[in-house]
């Protein structure tokens, strides 16, 4: 039996207060942490599977309402709360860490905690700080690469403001070197650079419009200066060049740098491949026949004997299985699925044939007679005593629920009833009223 | 391990450092122990268990309008009004406030079993929970 972890393991450690937390990322059904958590409309959140099996359980789908408020619920209302469902994971990641720091001994650790907590949060923030920085220029330059090669609108602006510095500065004519530099930009994504070019590019870019002189045009997409003559020729080419760069130029960054993005597309792909799992409809069963039925459970894969009833309830219980399985982020196989079917349905089999032996009560009777056949002479014994009604008062709180579960059934005449009820009216106290009725019981059995 | 011991461990841990116990101030029921037994299906929580009163040596049926003498409890959490959030204690609870309510001690024609009582538990079922329990009378 593995452990079972309660919010209780939290009390008598140093960080009480944890029980609540840990108590309210439980489900209330299952009181186990949520597995792929699922909030109804009244905002309460429960397990997928919990509250599926909540919901099924009731008779028809309007009488189905949330455990905790009892407002009306439906199954198709349910939404995932994917929030939870991420505390649920860390919580329990750092549950045990957290655990056995709690459970230091908490006179050693007393001391250096006012000291150093200050100074440790203020280190860690730091490093926070300084890793959230870090980050962000990865981010940025990793995010420049992208839109870079898709949005072919900003890009060339962005490029030529910073050819525009480049050639205003150094002012060279030649095209193959033009070239080299706008490639050498494109290629050293610096984000310094990137940022002052940002910056400075309206200037730059006025400049430019201001500055050219002898009538002379920027390229649109290379901005090398030249004449409108020469722009209208030099332009084909440029598109031309300008697209094999930039395929050029994303190839190599994907393959070089961009490891989460390749990871992040194949994943989509992936998913869009394996064809997601499709939810299962409800049976409405008055509609179906056995025959019917059995080859709906045959489709699904599942075993097709019993009565109806266990029909009914096998698919039932599957559909919830089902469906609860498709909002978790784990899935377990089908085969997975079909054995905790079947442990569900052992265990049921196994409790109905408890309660069927308890409640054939003439079987029951038949087996227990002679135990029934003590008692009435115990009884007689007792009446024939008189003189120590303690221990009538003893045999009768021993015998009793057997009397009257076994003999009353036996003659559930009217005669009887009168008789006790006479006796309910005649008797005060409770002791001489369970006395009298047992003696009007034996005597009628003598 | 089926879901639903585990969720019975975890009551009975939890039961253990919190019984669940009602101030008794009840001068009908004071300095009595009762003994309730609980059967769970193995659909629990989402069935209610089968609740009631199991008389033995030293440990009576109380006396109640809502208890019949074979110890079945007409109690609603124990049927339609039962939600898979409550738990053994919480009926426990339910159960020692519906004991505790019961004011009818001045009136000892009253304190006595449901009108149906004889009816009842000479055609009673062993478990509780067959019985579709008519709710008589709301304000005990």
């Amino acid at each position: 039996m593995d452990e079972i972890l309660d919010p209780s393991d939290w009390t008598g450690t140093r960080l009480p207060t944890l029980s609540l937390l840990d108590s309210s990322l439980r489900c209330r059904i299952c009181k186990d942490f949520f597995t792929s958590p699922f909030m109804t409309e009244c905002a309460h959140t429960f397990c997928s599977l919990c509250i599926r099996k909540c919901i099924a359980s009731t008779p028809t789908s309007e009488t189905a309402c949330c455990p905790v408020c009892r407002a009306p619920v439906l199954e198709i209302r349910l939404r995932r709360n994917q929030v939870v469902e991420d505390l649920v994971e860390w919580f329990e990641n750092a549950r045990a860490a957290i655990m056995s720091v709690a459970k230091e001994d908490p006179v050693v650790v007393e001391v250096p905690v006012a000291s150093t907590t200050p100074e440790r949060a203020s280190s860690s923030e730091r490093i926070g700080r300084k890793r959230r920085r870090d980050n962000m220029d990865k981010e940025t330059s990793s995010s420049m690469t992208p839109e870079s090669g898709n949005s072919e609108t900003r890009r060339p602006t962005r490029a030529a403001s910073r050819n525009v510095s480049y050639e205003v500065k150094l002012d060279i004519g030649d095209e193959s070197e033009e070239e080299a530099a706008t490639s050498d930009h494109c290629n050293n994504q610096d984000v310094l650079s990137s940022v002052t070019a940002e910056q400075g590019s309206s200037f730059v870019i006025l400049d430019n419009d201001d500055g050219n002189p002898e009538g002379l045009v920027p390229c649109p997409v290379c901005n090398v200066v030249m004449t409108p003559q020469e722009v209208q020729i030099h332009l084909d080419d440029c598109f031309k060049e300008q697209a094999a760069k930039e395929a050029r130029a994303n190839q190599s960054l994907i393959s070089k740098s961009n490891a989460p993005l390749r990871t992040l597309q194949s994943q989509s792909l992936h998913t869009i491949t394996k064809k997601p799992l499709q939810r299962l409809p409800k049976l409405q069963y008055d509609l179906f026949n056995d025959t019917k039925l059995r080859s709906k459970l045959a489709e699904l894969g599942l075993p097709t004997n019993g009565t109806r009833t266990q029909l009914q309830q096998r698919h039932t219980e599957w559909v919830s299985l089902w469906n609860a399985n498709v909002d978790s982020n784990n899935p377990k196989t089908k085969k997975q699925l079909l054995r905790n079917l079947n442990d569900w349905e052992s265990n049921l089999a196994k409790y109905a044939v408890q309660k069927v032996s308890a409640d054939d009560l003439a079987a029951w009777g038949k087996t227990h007679s002679n135990n029934f056949g003590d008692l009435i002479f115990q009884a007689r014994k007792n009446l024939q005593n008189k003189s120590h009604p303690e221990q009538q008062q003893g045999i009768y709180s021993t015998s009793k629920s057997n009397m009257q579960n076994q003999q009353l059934p036996e003659n559930p005449g009217p005669e009887k009833v009168r008789t006790i009820d006479g006796i309910y009216q005649k008797s005060s106290s409770a002791a001489e009223e369970k006395m009298e009725y047992v003696r009007d019981v034996l005597t009628e059995e003598l | 391990m089926p879901g639903y011991t585990k969720r019975l461990g975890r009551e009975l841990s939890d039961l253990k450092t919190n019984p669940a116990v009602v101030m008794d101030d009840n001068p009908l029921y004071a300095g009595k122990t009762f003994r309730l037994q609980f059967r769970f299906t193995p659909t629990y929580p989402i069935e209610a268990p089968e609740v009631q009163f199991i008389a033995s040596l030293g440990r009576g049926i109380p006396m109640h309008p809502h208890i019949y003498s074979n110890g079945h409890i007409c109690l609603d959490v124990l049927g339609s009004g039962w939600s898979p959030i409550q738990t053994v204690g919480s009926v426990s609870m339910s159960i020692q406030s519906m004991l505790a309510g019961n004011d009818r001690n001045g009136f000892p024609q009253r304190t006595e079993r449901p009108p149906d009582d004889a009816r009842y538990i000479a055609s009673a079922p062993i478990s509780p929970k067959q019985t579709r329990f008519v709710y008589h009378d709301d304000n005990v």
